[in-house]
This record gives structure tokens, sequence and C-alpha cells, in this order.
């Protein structure tokens, strides 16, 4: 044998090194497809609200078979345990979406088989939650309010889903409020002093030991608002806005009481009511605290403190609202409003010509005398002139008269030869103790009729120098005089009781006028409807002299309220103007 | 594998044992002076130059009580009724030796691989477990040998004689189990582990053998090799677990004078 035989031989031999080999086989049942497991979440729902570090608790009933393990998957987490009772917390993200909370629970089939014992042959359930972050300062707490049936404020507070915690509380400026009523996951609140107006409510829920989170809620119903409306000319209605709340009103005190929000009264026509609505809450018997209280002043018409005249040839008002006085203003029905802010301000007292040529006006002591153009034009002194029931006239000629104690004085605002004149009469000096309608200018400004403690007298005052009595007759014949208020040449005068129409200077009579009433006091004549203005006891009185009829009658809200004036259908007094054209007809 | 640390050790263990057999021959021939003896026999190696090569083949029973536990653990560790399909049985060993004559005594060095190894396994439905242990040895020895100074009547182209080697033996076990799970996508599992030891090892053997011609000669023996095991290391010792090659070993080889 040849040495390489030798050495082949051996290489032959040594790769024959020894190799295990051999297989055993065993016949092992396979398992079935699937078995029931049952899996009990300390959380029972299928989306998580988590609200900081949230511990899970899962139970899985394997009936029978055993636990292999399970594993956890949330955010990039993953948790493994072999216990089939197991506890684990998640500490959350601040993520907006929700997110998949995963557990796979292996649990062996209990074959046998190799892959059942190396622990890779499972039944797997698996089961997914959602869960979302929530932040309970931001979201996850709702509040708000509503009106509890019964009409009183009810705030609530719908505590987060899967709530951690319990502890919840209200108060309202410091002062805390019980809770009302719990229903499932809202806690209810009673306000039964909150009457209307903005209010603050401060809610808080601890949610864990250390946290505390709280919600304001602002409410802000409106409160009353009053209004008043006229019905007719003596009486009103008072409304308010109807509150949501069911609440207690109380209208000056006593007026009405009750839970409506409508009173209807009386008022004047001259009259300024006052109404105060106290609005109390629904359990005005024992909360009085948040009751508040609205006013108002309301009078029938416009209001119009201003003073005012009337030309009936140009069927133009002339009215007085600034309050430097330089300049007035011309107006027709419907005639204006106040000014904002008015009350305090200087008016001066109008008054016009009845051709509507000259106006002035009287403010403490002077006389101010406008253009055409209605701006101021001069003013001249005129002395001092009573402002009790005080007398004065604009005649045609553009004479201002008035009445100034025993006198009466005439001042020319016409740009002619002459300036002023005055003469003296027998009228009381003392204008308190005479008769109303005591002075009566013919409009042509020819002539004065005065009414004295003697006589009626027709002074002739045509040349502006001397006044020379024309017509005389006893005062006690008399009961009133006045200018007809378009013809320069007749009176309306109450003679022997009885109201006549008479020519002026010659007193003659042109025809009788019935007047439905007795005891009653002439105040005027509407230039413009011929309708007679007059006063008895506490009421005014408007009597058409064609048909001497009682057109209207209003309640005065004084004995002695002399002070208005009907022109062209207005009834002016001295707080509001009435159209009374549809009354007058 | 072997690396350069496994064969420092195999020879640093050689030369020890050389020393030792080399000294035990000088008490053989105590009729002389000891180093005038030792003298004289490296000059006879050298000038009569009698150097024969064997290559043989054998049989050897390997002790691996300890690996038959390790096997054992491996299975109790698996989990599984895994049943052993083989367990370190007997199994062939080759070897070559070179060798130099010497006053009736051959002096030689001797190489020789062994292997065995065990497979426990199981397999179903649902997948296959196998655990696989392959030992391999490689011995490197020193050994004497010498012709028993009589012949059989019968058989008189017999000669018989007496062998001792001694050296150091490196074992390799690689130990590799494999998980096969069907239906999973990845469902094939493999881990594998390598013991390493190297030991010391004496191996007493009587032989028999005839020539063939006057060149090549036919030898039979049949011995027993010891060894004095250590814990096997994976990359550090693992106490209780020791590779034993020791067991019976019968061997045939041809040795050819060159």
């Amino acid at each position: 044998m040849k040495l390489s035989h030798l050495i082949f031989c051996l290489l032959l031999l040594s790769s024959c090194a020894f190799e295990p080999a051999g297989l055993n086989y065993v016949e092992v049942e396979k398992p079935a497809a699937s078995y029931p497991l049952d899996i009990h979440l300390s959380l029972n729902e299928d989306s998580i609200y988590l609200y900081g570090d949230t511990k899970i608790s899962f139970n899985l009933s394997t009936f029978g078979k055993s636990f292999n393990g399970a594993m956890i998957h949330y955010y990039d987490q993953k948790i493994s345990t072999d216990q089939s009772a197991y506890s684990f917390t998640i500490t959350p993200k601040q993520t907006s979406d929700w997110v998949d909370l995963t557990i796979d629970f292996y649990v062996s089939t209990g074959s046998g088989s190799i892959a059942d014992k190396l622990k890779v042959e499972n039944y797997i359930k698996s089961k997914t939650w959602k869960i979302k972050y929530f932040d309970l300062e931001k979201e996850g707490i709702t509040t708000n309010y509503l009106i509890h049936p019964d009409g009183f404020l009810q705030l609530y507070m719908v505590l987060p889903k899967q709530r951690p915690g319990n502890e919840c509380g209200m108060s309202k400026y410091g002062n805390d409020m019980p809770i009302a009523r719990v229903s499932g996951d809202t806690i209810f609140f009673n306000d039964k002093s909150y009457c209307g107006g903005e209010g603050t409510y401060y809610l808080w829920y601890r949610y864990d030991s250390k946290h505390v989170v709280s919600r304001n809620i602002n409410v802000n119903l409106p409160k009353a608002e009053i209004k008043v409306e006229a019905i007719g000319l003596d009486s009103c209605r008072v409304s308010w806005t109807k509150s949501p709340l069911k609440l207690y009103y109380v209208i000056n005190d006593t007026q009405y009481k009750g839970f409506g929000n409508e009173y209807r009264t009386t008022i004047l026509a001259a009259e300024s009511k006052y109404f105060s609505l106290n609005v109390f809450p629904p359990d005005y018997l024992n909360q009085r605290f948040g009751s508040y209280s609205v006013s108002t002043y309301f009078s029938l018409g416009t209001p119009a403190d201003y003073f005012m005249c009337y030309s009936v040839e140009k069927d133009r008002f002339f009215i007085s609202r600034d309050a430097t006085l330089s300049s007035i203003e011309k107006a027709t029905p419907p005639l204006p409003t106040n000014e904002p802010n008015s009350r305090y301000k200087s008016k001066v007292n109008l008054i016009c010509s009845p051709n509507g040529k000259y106006i002035a006006g009287y403010f403490y002591n002077q006389v101010y005398v406008y253009n055409e153009d209605l701006t101021l034009s001069k003013k001249i002194d005129g002395g001092s002139i009573p402002n009790y029931r005080p007398y004065y006239s604009v005649t045609n000629d553009g004479v201002f008269t008035y009445q100034q104690g025993v006198n009466i004085v005439m001042k020319n605002i016409a740009n002619t030869d002459w300036t002023s004149f005055s003469f003296a009469t027998d009228l009381d000096s003392n204008p308190n103790k005479v008769y109303f309608s005591i002075i009566a200018n013919s409009i042509d400004g020819k002539y004065i009729c005065v009414w004295g403690i003697n006589e009626f007298r027709i002074y002739d005052v045509s040349d502006h120098k001397t006044a020379k009595v024309v017509y005389t007759l006893p005062a006690i014949e008399i009961g009133g005089v006045v200018a007809h208020p378009t013809n320069p040449g007749l009176i309306y005068v109450r003679h022997k009781g009885v109201m006549e129409l008479r020519t002026c200077p010659g007193f003659e009579l042109v025809k009788t006028i019935d007047i439905p009433i007795t005891y009653y006091y002439f105040h005027s004549i509407d230039p413009y409807s011929n309708v007679m203005l007059m006063m008895k006891d506490q009421y005014y009185y408007f009597i058409d002299p064609n048909t001497s009829k009682v057109l209207l009658k209003l309640k005065l809200e004084s004995l002695y309220d002399y002070n208005v004036s009907l022109l062209r259908n207005q009834f002016k007094t001295p707080l509001n103007v009435l159209d009374l054209t549809n009354y007058l007809k | 594998m072997k690396n350069n640390s496994d064969i420092a050790a195999i020879l640093r263990i050689s030369i020890c044992f050389f020393i030792w057999l080399f000294l035990l021959s000088g008490v053989q021939a105590q009729r002389s002076s000891l180093s005038n003896e030792r003298l004289r026999v490296w000059e006879n190696m050298i000038l009569k130059n009698d150097v024969y090569v064997s290559a043989y083949v054998g049989y050897g029973s390997y002790s691996m009580s300890s690996m038959r536990k390790l096997q054992n653990d491996f299975i109790v560790a698996s989990g599984l009724p895994a049943v052993a399909n083989s367990n370190f049985p007997p199994y062939w060993l080759y070897g070559i030796s070179i060798s130099q004559k010497y006053d009736d005594s051959l002096f030689g060095f001797d190489f020789e691989s062994m292997s065995t190894g065990a497979r426990s396994s199981i397999a179903d439905y649902s997948g296959q477990f196998i655990s696989d242990f392959k030992c391999s040895g490689l011995k490197l020895g020193f050994f004497v040998e010498k012709d028993f100074p009589f012949r059989l009547e019968r058989i008189k182209g017999l000669r018989f004689g007496c062998h001792l080697e001694a050296g150091g033996l490196s074992s390799n076990v690689n130990q590799q189990t494999q998980i096969v799970i069907n239906d999973l996508d990845q469902g094939t599992s493999t881990r594998q582990l390598q013991f390493k030891s190297v030991v010391p090892f004496l191996e007493p053997t009587l032989f028999t053998k005839g020539e063939i011609n006057n060149k090549t000669i036919l030898q039979f023996s049949i011995g027993y090799m010891i060894d004095i095991p250590v814990d096997v290391q994976i990359s550090y010792s693992l106490p209780g677990y020791q590779v034993s090659w020791a067991g019976y070993r019968i061997k045939l080889g041809l040795v050819r004078q060159l």
C-alpha cells in the first residue's frame, strides 16, 4: 500500500464523524379552533377617558385553560404579563385624537403539543379600547344653566365621563350653594335668588386628592325693561319684558303685585306719572337678595316742555327749544318732542301775532323779539311780569302787550315810530285775586278788553299813545272775555251767565252760544278749529261752539292748572302736547 | 475548532509525558550510567533510522457521563417530553502515528480523532424539537511500544506487545437545539452552544501484529483510555459538566516501515 493510499483512506474515514439522527414523532390531537374567554376590565367602557395617570385592571377568565400571557399596547408602549389578573397604569399623552389600547390575551390550548408546551399555540383574544386624554382644565366638564320648570335658575355640571372623583360644589360671589339634585353624572344647583342681570357662578370639581378644576358660568338674563303705553287719553298700560324666570313683580309698592307682566292704570292728560317696578326672585318670600327695581316717568302724548305759539294765518307753530334763546323753530304737527336733557334748559315763553309776522318771548324781564326768519332780532326791557297766570299777547300790528300789576303795558316790537305805551286800569294789582281772562286784545291791536274789579271796559289803544274807554259794563255782568282769534271785530264774552259772540268795540250781540256746562271758566278758543276750551272743577272741556257739544273731557292734574293751550287741536301743557285732532271732530 | 492555545496546551502536556516516559525508559536501562545511556539512545535513533508510520481505525466506547446528564438537563429545561434517539454511543475513531525503533522498542507520536454524540427529539403536528450533541476529540500523545519476548507456537507469525500512550486530549462539543413550529411565519428557532476542554490522558494497550510483507505490519490492539476530565468552557467555566472520553478502544491498523 502506498502512503498516498493510506492518507486517502484516513481522510475518507475522518469525514465520517458521528452525526445524530432520528426523530420521535408522537400523535397529538389537534385542539378546537376556538375557545370561550371572558374579559373583565376595570373600566367597562369601549372608550376610556383619561384625565391623568389612570390605573386599569383586567381579569381574564380562561375557564380551565392556563393563561400564557398578555401583551398590552397603547401609544408606543408595550407591556407583557403572564398574569391573568393584572393592573397597569397609563400615563396619557396630550394628543387630541382617540388612540387604541389593545390587549392581546394568549391562553393555552391545552393540547399538549410541542407548540402548546412552548406556549406558542394559543387561543388568542384581542380586544381594543379607545383611549383619549382630556385636560379637565379645558374640556371634559360641561357646565351650563337652565330655567327650572318652577321658574328659577338652575345650574348644572356634567361630570367627566368615567369620572375619577365625585366631590364638587358651587359658589356665587363666595357664597357656597348646596347641591340641589344629582341625576346620573349631572349635578344640579339651584339659585332661587337670581332675578336677572349678570351673575357669575363658580363651579369646582375635585378629581383626585391634589387636583381641582373649575368652571365659571356667566349668566346674564336680561333684566326687566319697563314700558308704558297710552290707552286713549286717560289711562296707560305698564308692561315689562317677560323674564324666563318666574319673578314676582311689584309696581309702586302696592299698585300691583304678581307674576304677570302687565298692569293698567289711569293717568291724567298733563300728568307725569312715576312707575317703579320692583322685581323679586321666584323664592321672594325667603330670598330678597338679588331683587332690583327699574322706574320710569310717563306722560301722555309727546313730551314737550318747550314753549310754543301758533299763527293761524300761516298755520304754523313756533317753538322755543334753543337754550341760548338765539333762535326759534317752526313746526307743524306732529309736534317735536323735547330735546335731550331739556328739562333744566332755558326756554323763552313764546307768543306770536295771528298773522305770524311778529314773534316775541318773555324771559326774566326781557322781551325777546324774533325775525320772521326765526333768528333773534332784539331784546327789549320788559320789566317785571308776574309769573303767575301772566298775560301777554302779540297783535297783528306788532305790539307786545302784557299786564304789569294794575297797568297794561304795550311794547312796540315792530320797527315803527313808537316804542312803548302803558296805562292804568282798575285791575287788581294782585293778579292772584282776579279772574282769568281779564284781558283780551283784539287781534289787530286796536282794542283791549279789561275785566277789572269794578267794570268791564273796552279801551281804544289804536294810537298807541292814549287808552280811551269806548265801552263799559258793570263787572258783575261779565264772566269772562276772549278775543276772537281770527276776527278783530269780535269778542267772546260771558255776559250775564250766557256765552255770547259780540262785536268789539260796539258790544253788539252777534249770537249766543249754548254751553252745555255751568259754572265753567272760559279759557281760550282754538284759532284753527274754534273749539272752546273750558275749565270746570278738575276737568277740561272741549266744546264745539257750533254744535254746543262737549267733544272731549279731560281731567286736570290740579284745580288751577291754567297754563295750557289749545292750538290747532294740539293740547299743550307745560309737560306735553296731545294731538286731539281725532277727538275734536 | 482548535486554536493556537489548544495546540500549545496539547504540546505542553505531550512533552511532559514524553519526558516522563523517557525517564521511565532510563530506569529500564540502568545497567550503565543514566547520562551515557541517553546519549546512546539519541545516537541510535539518528543513525539507525528505523522509522514507522501507522494509520489505524478503531471503535471506542466513551464514558460521557456528564454529557448525558447535560443532555437530560436540556430536555428537562425545554419542558418537552423529548426522547433520546442516541445517547453518546460507541463510535469509530481514526488515527495516525509515527515512531522510531530503538532497542526493540518503539517511541513515537500518535494523533487520533474520536467522535460521538446524542440526540433527543420529539415531533408532532405542531412542530418538532431536536437537541443534538456532537462531540469530537483530538488527542496527541507520545507512546512507547514494546513487543513481548514470546511467540505463540501455533501462530508463529504473530507477535504480542504492549503500548502505553500519554498526552493531551482536546474536546469540542457542539450543542444545537432546534425548534420548528409549524404555521408560524418564523417558526424555526435554532440555538447553538460550543463547549471545549483540554485534559491529559493515559491509554495502555495490548496488541498483536503480524507481518504482511517485509515492510508492512497489520496490528490489532485493545486498550482502555483514562482521562482526567475538567469542567468544560464556554466563555466561562461550566461547573459540573465535563467531557470524558474514557472507555475501551479496539483498533486495527497498518504499520509501514519507511
